[in-house]
């Protein structure tokens, strides 16, 4: 490992660690300055996080030891995610691999473990929010694993540091295979991240929330470690449409300097679009999904017509 | 030779402890029964892991010849390593009634049957393993559950169906004799017909007895009537059995089969896969359920099995041999998994009396081994990692996006659509065992005391808890197991061994990093999380007692999933309130989810047979005059058949 | 002298399709049977074919004596009539028979007739099976289909073929006495011999 891969390393697990938190913070400014409020600044989630940090857990009457589990479960299963999304093609091996398909096996063993605490917590609305994550997520895995084979078949391997090179470069974007797999995966993307118009996660209200309802349980540093989760779940899934979706260069220093510039274009997009677009109905979701998975099909369809 | 000796002590044992069973007392027999399929789950595995074959080749002719190859090996340890904990469960399950004892003597034979159909070389042997393998099960539910009408019913059935369906086993197999193709395709180029009739008949033959969709009516209704350590060797080992022959016929005697019949493969096992775990997700049965999921199971097993076709067609020969070892890691994967549900599954029923999904709970704190293994085994089966599950599906997954990249379009369509279907699979999975798990393990005990509940003993946790640590050895180092499958196929594959799966191209799946990492993580963020704790309070029901009515059911937890796919589905409601002047004294409410394959495939094909059974009846008449008129008729055809040169 | 018994047996067989009375069809079924037996020991030249012969004639004394004992022992009180009038019955077993000539396989038989014959006496006892009601007819019918196989392994000069016919021929008569035994049952149990009552089993 020379140098500048051990920069990349220290840069990726740095930022996905310590600087996701800035990701939803953005966003929550900018979708306050677009609906005339004053907004909370872009370190409110910092302060969030410190001050759940110094409080005490809950003891949930008749739990097991999954419910104390199941958020350290889901944070360590991000924290790998982290390490194996790599943020350009030259990023160092931390022995997890740069598997895409790996990464795919680790979110749904976070989703499981946090279901698996509103189970274990009987919490009617912990339990509603995780039986519309489970049932959306049956849609939205399919639309990912379809949107990553479209590129892994350009690539020729699932290996992500090899698909950020294989579409590095402008003459990638003449096909119209990346643009129809772009959409693909953003749809995917807002529903792992929980916006809008999937899930609203300014709300608490039973009838609008998928990823919120898991947390009424949990307090402290637990419900801190949680909100990391969705924070992290930013990190990742905008870094993968940063380098692998959009157009990126293929130099790393190139890579490296557009990334934060292309998160920050990306968090606008994203408030944009929770400002102006409706929330769907909730069982409208696989619909939307089903749609992106068509696009990931036509693209795959594209990309064996061009080869 | 050691590994005759170890195979034939094996035998010896088994047999042994069966007629020990019979007679004496089933529960030091089942000992030496498990000591006897150790013996064979070494003998077995030393073959598979050594490449050494014993015994006679296969043959065509029909004298009786037993050998055994490092397939036949693998299958064996698999069944050994099944059969193994099944049989110390039974140690504690079953009592010492004279049914107990049947029963153990009749697994005894059930276990012969499975190796002789494994080492058998000749067709007189495979299709006689065959029917034995068919015949005993029956037997054993027809034990367990004397001169009950469902019971019969579903034997009925079973019998039925495996064997209308099996009739292609037969057919296959005969047919590869006759050409004296059943060594090998080094001694016959088959013609392009032949290879065909053989494909489409072991494909449906050995589908219908491993499971596929749609030929698979008789799964749900035989695997949960059956006690639960028969269920678990049927599901377990009988189900891998029907794999072992089909990769025997497709990929080992007859060659390189044209690519349709690689997508006809690949089409069956995504049906079969998105069918079984969608209605498996609508059961309230937990043996029902882990019935319909071993369907999911086998049509993963086919997808690999498809794609490796596929890929031979495509002259691509190491991601072949990688595609079939997929395929074969997932059978022994589910085996020893699904095993381990059924056996969790049987001790349920001893503790709480019934399965109803929705009348369990907490027994994860009431019983903890049994529960924690039972954990782990839904994990495994969901695809999680670091289980094995998740190595075989992983395995899978690439082999399917090879499909598409290797194919042109019609063969990339199919390889995506394949891609889906898993994908699609996997999730729904994780969707069925995260309702399991909460409604059987977690919450509070929402069933009565049951008055004859019986505490696990301990063989029954051991059992458990070595089938549980096997998931998670081979999730950890699924390298070492998948370093000697790629050797089982006939064109030799390479592969390095080592303890993560690493494939041609660069994909890696490096299991023991990731394991290792996700453990030091959980430590560190547990201990991260402090001990800093309020006092106990109740779960949060908007400040209400969180009474019974208040939690949820499994059919709740699956109604997005239900409306979503209503279409498909096409679930049936009713609801019916019962008012007293105005005010609405009762509501209830019925909802299910019919099994569409019976209503729409079987029971018109039913109707249909039977309608016509009855006018083939009127030609019953009764009279003497009347049959001779039919045999003078047949006289005369024959004759003129003869006549005309027909038959010579 | 062959031919002439040949012709013998098939006039006989004829005949008892067209006649009613059921002791002059057991005199026909017997005439018939002795001219095979006397074929038989015309042509018998070693000691196995003159056994044969022998037990030939034995058969058709015996047959002969059973019958008659039945047909003495159970008299119907109701005249059993064929549906199929006398002259179409003879009609069709005479048209039955030339179809089965026609069709005989062309081999090289070194004894063509022999098998003509044959083949028309099968064909008249199917004829008797299926248009006669009477269950003695049914067992003559039998007879007779077993006298045309015997007849056709006659002819057949070869050792193993006698031996086969000899066991055919006590396969043969043992079916025959079974189903007397089964005349003697149905007799009791309906009360007469006719077969149309079996149609009452149908469920």
């Amino acid at each position: 490992m020379n140098m500048s891969s051990y920069l990349l390393g220290l840069i990726q697990v740095f930022g996905g660690i310590i600087l996701s938190p800035i990701l939803v913070g953005v966003i929550q400014q900018l979708k306050a300055v677009m609906q005339g409020r004053r907004g909370p600044g872009i370190f409110q989630p910092y302060r969030e996080l410190k001050r759940l940090w110094g409080k005490g857990l809950v003891n949930v009457a008749g739990t097991t030891i999954i419910y104390k589990l199941a958020p350290v479960i889901s944070s360590s299963v991000l924290v790998i995610a982290i390490c194996i999304v790599p943020i350009s093609s030259r990023s160092p091996n931390f022995g997890f691999g740069h598997d895409a398909l790996v990464l795919v096996g680790l979110l749904a063993l976070g989703r499981f473990s946090i279901a698996a605490s509103s189970w274990d917590t009987q919490n009617g609305f912990g339990l509603m929010g995780a039986s519309r994550d489970i049932a959306i997520s049956v849609f939205a895995e399919s639309c990912l694993v379809i949107s990553l084979a479209v590129v892994m078949l350009s690539a020729r391997s699932s290996d992500l540091r090899t698909m950020i090179s294989v579409t590095a470069g402008p003459e990638r974007w003449i096909s119209p295979v990346l643009p129809l797999v772009l959409i693909s995966f953003t749809v995917v993307a807002i529903t792992e991240i929980g916006r809008q118009p999937v899930d609203n996660p300014d709300t608490h209200l039973e009838l609008t929330m998928i990823h919120e309802g898991p947390l009424l349980e949990y307090a402290g540093r637990d419900l801190a470690l949680l909100q990391w989760n969705m924070a992290a779940r930013h990190w990742i899934f905008l870094v993968l449409i940063c380098q692998i979706f959009l157009p990126h260069g293929s130099s790393t220093l190139v890579q490296l300097i557009a990334l934060p510039i292309v998160i920050l274009a990306l968090c606008v997009v994203a408030a944009a679009i929770e400002t102006v677009v409706v929330k769907m109905r909730v069982l409208e979701v696989p619909r939307l999904l089903s749609v992106g998975t068509v696009t990931a099909m036509m693209a795959l369809l594209a990309l064996k017509a061009t080869l | 030779m050691p590994i005759t000796a170890v195979l034939v002590s094996g035998i010896v044992l088994v047999v042994l402890g069966g007629l020990l069973a019979l007679l004496v007392n089933p529960k030091s027999a089942n000992y030496i029964q498990a000591c006897g399929t150790c013996a064979l789950l070494v003998a077995g595995f030393y073959s598979f892991v050594a490449t050494r074959s014993v015994g006679a080749r296969f043959t065509s002719n029909l004298h009786p010849q037993v050998g055994l190859d490092p397939l036949s090996g693998f299958f064996l340890a698999l069944l050994g390593i099944v059969a193994m904990p099944v049989l110390v469960f039974s140690t504690g399950y079953f009592d010492s009634s004279t049914r107990s004892r049947l029963l153990a003597w009749l697994s005894s034979l059930f276990l012969l049957a499975m190796v002789l159909l494994l080492c058998a070389r000749d067709p007189t042997l495979l299709l006689g393993g065959w029917e034995m393998m068919t015949l005993i099960p029956a037997v054993m539910i027809l034990v367990a559950h004397p001169r009950e009408p469902k019971a019969s019913r579903a034997v009925w059935i079973y019998l039925g169906v495996t064997h209308i369906g099996g009739a292609g086993t037969w057919v296959a197999i005969l047919v590869l004799a006759g050409h004296h193709a059943l060594g090998g395709p080094s001694s016959l180029h088959l013609a392009y017909g032949i290879q065909v009739l053989v494909c489409v008949s072991a494909i449906i033959g050995l589908g219908t007895k491993a499971g596929l969709m749609p030929f698979h009516v008789w799964l749900p209704r035989a695997h949960p009537i059956a006690p639960a350590p028969v269920s678990a060797l049927m599901s377990g080992v009988m189900i891998k059995v029907s794999i072992y022959l089909l990769v025997r016929i497709l990929i080992d005697w007859l060659g390189p089969v044209p690519m349709w019949i690689g997508i006809i493969v690949l089409a069956l096992g995504a049906l079969s896969a998105v069918g079984g775990v969608t209605s498996a997700i609508f059961q309230h049965e937990l043996k029902r359920l882990l019935a319909m999921h071993s369907i999911e199971n086998i049509g993963i097993i086919t997808l690999a099995l498809g794609a490796s076709l596929c890929f031979r067609a495509q002259h691509e020969l190491v991601w072949a041999s990688i595609a079939l070892g997929a395929a074969l890691f997932h059978s022994l994967n589910h085996a020893i998994f699904k095993s381990l549900l059924f056996l969790g599954s049987g001790t349920f029923e001893k503790y709480l009396g019934a399965l109803n999904i929705d009348r369990m709970g907490g027994l994860l704190r009431k019983l903890p081994i049994i529960g924690v293994s039972f954990l782990v085994g839904s994990m495994a089966i969901a695809g999680l990692p670091p289980l094995n599950g998740f190595a075989s599906e992983w395995l899978t997954l690439q082999s399917l996006i090879h499909v598409s990249q290797f194919g042109k379009m019609g063969e990339s369509l199919a390889g995506a659509l394949a891609l889906v279907a898993l994908a699609v699979t996997a999730a729904l999975a994780v969707l069925c065992f995260i309702k399991v798990i909460g409604l059987v393990l977690l919450g509070s005990q929402r069933s009565t005391p049951y008055s004859k509940a019986m505490e696990p003993t301990r063989p029954m946790n051991i059992a458990l808890a070595f089938l549980a640590l096997c998931c998670l050895v081979i999730g950890v180092v699924p390298g070492l197991v998948f370093g000697y499958l790629i050797h089982l196929s006939p064109w030799q594959g390479s592969h390095r061994l080592s303890t993560g799966l690493y494939l041609p191209g660069g994909d890696s799946l490096p299991t023991l990093w990731v394991t290792g990492g996700l453990l030091c993580l959980v430590g560190i963020f547990y201990l991260a999380r402090g001990t800093k704790t309020a006092s106990e309070s109740p779960t949060w029901a908007c400040g209400q007692d969180l009474s019974p009515r208040l939690l949820w059911t499994s059919s709740g937890f699956s109604k997005p999933l239900k409306m979503t796919l209503q279409t498909l589905l096409r679930p049936s409601r009713s609801i019916n309130t019962s008012e007293l002047g105005n005010v609405v004294q009762k509501v209830t409410y019925q909802s299910s989810v019919p099994h569409h394959f019976e209503s729409h495939l079987y029971a018109p094909l039913h109707r249909f047979m039977l309608t016509q059974a009855v006018r083939v009846r009127k030609l019953q008449s009764g009279k003497l005059s009347v049959y001779v008129s039919y045999l003078i008729g047949l006289v005369i055809v024959a004759l003129s058949l003869i006549r005309l040169g027909v038959i010579r | 002298m062959q031919g002439l018994s040949q012709w013998l047996m098939l006039v006989c067989g004829l005949s008892t399709v067209a006649v009613r009375r059921r002791s002059l069809a057991v005199g026909l079924a017997t005439c018939q049977a002795l001219a095979l037996a006397g074929i038989a020991i015309y042509e018998a030249n070693t000691i196995d074919e003159s056994v044969a012969a022998g037990a030939l004639v034995v058969r058709a004394i015996a047959l002969a004596g059973l019958l008659t004992v039945l047909v003495s022992r159970t008299r119907e009180t109701i005249p059993v009539r064929a549906s199929v009038p006398p002259s179409i019955r003879s009609g069709l077993a005479v048209g039955l028979a030339l179809i089965l000539i026609w069709l005989i396989p062309v081999a090289n038989h070194s004894n063509f007739d022999t098998l003509q014959v044959s083949f028309g006496l099968i064909a008249f006892g199917m004829v008797i099976i299926a248009t006669r009601r009477a269950t003695l007819f049914q067992i003559l019918g039998i007879i007779f289909i077993e006298n045309a196989i015997a007849l056709a392994a006659l002819g057949h000069s070869s050792y193993s073929s006698l031996v086969i016919e000899l066991g055919v021929t006590l396969d043969l008569a043992l079916i025959a006495m079974v189903a007397s035994v089964f005349h003697d049952r149905i007799f009791a149990e309906f009360g007469t011999g006719d077969v149309a009552m079996l149609s009452d089993l149908r469920d």
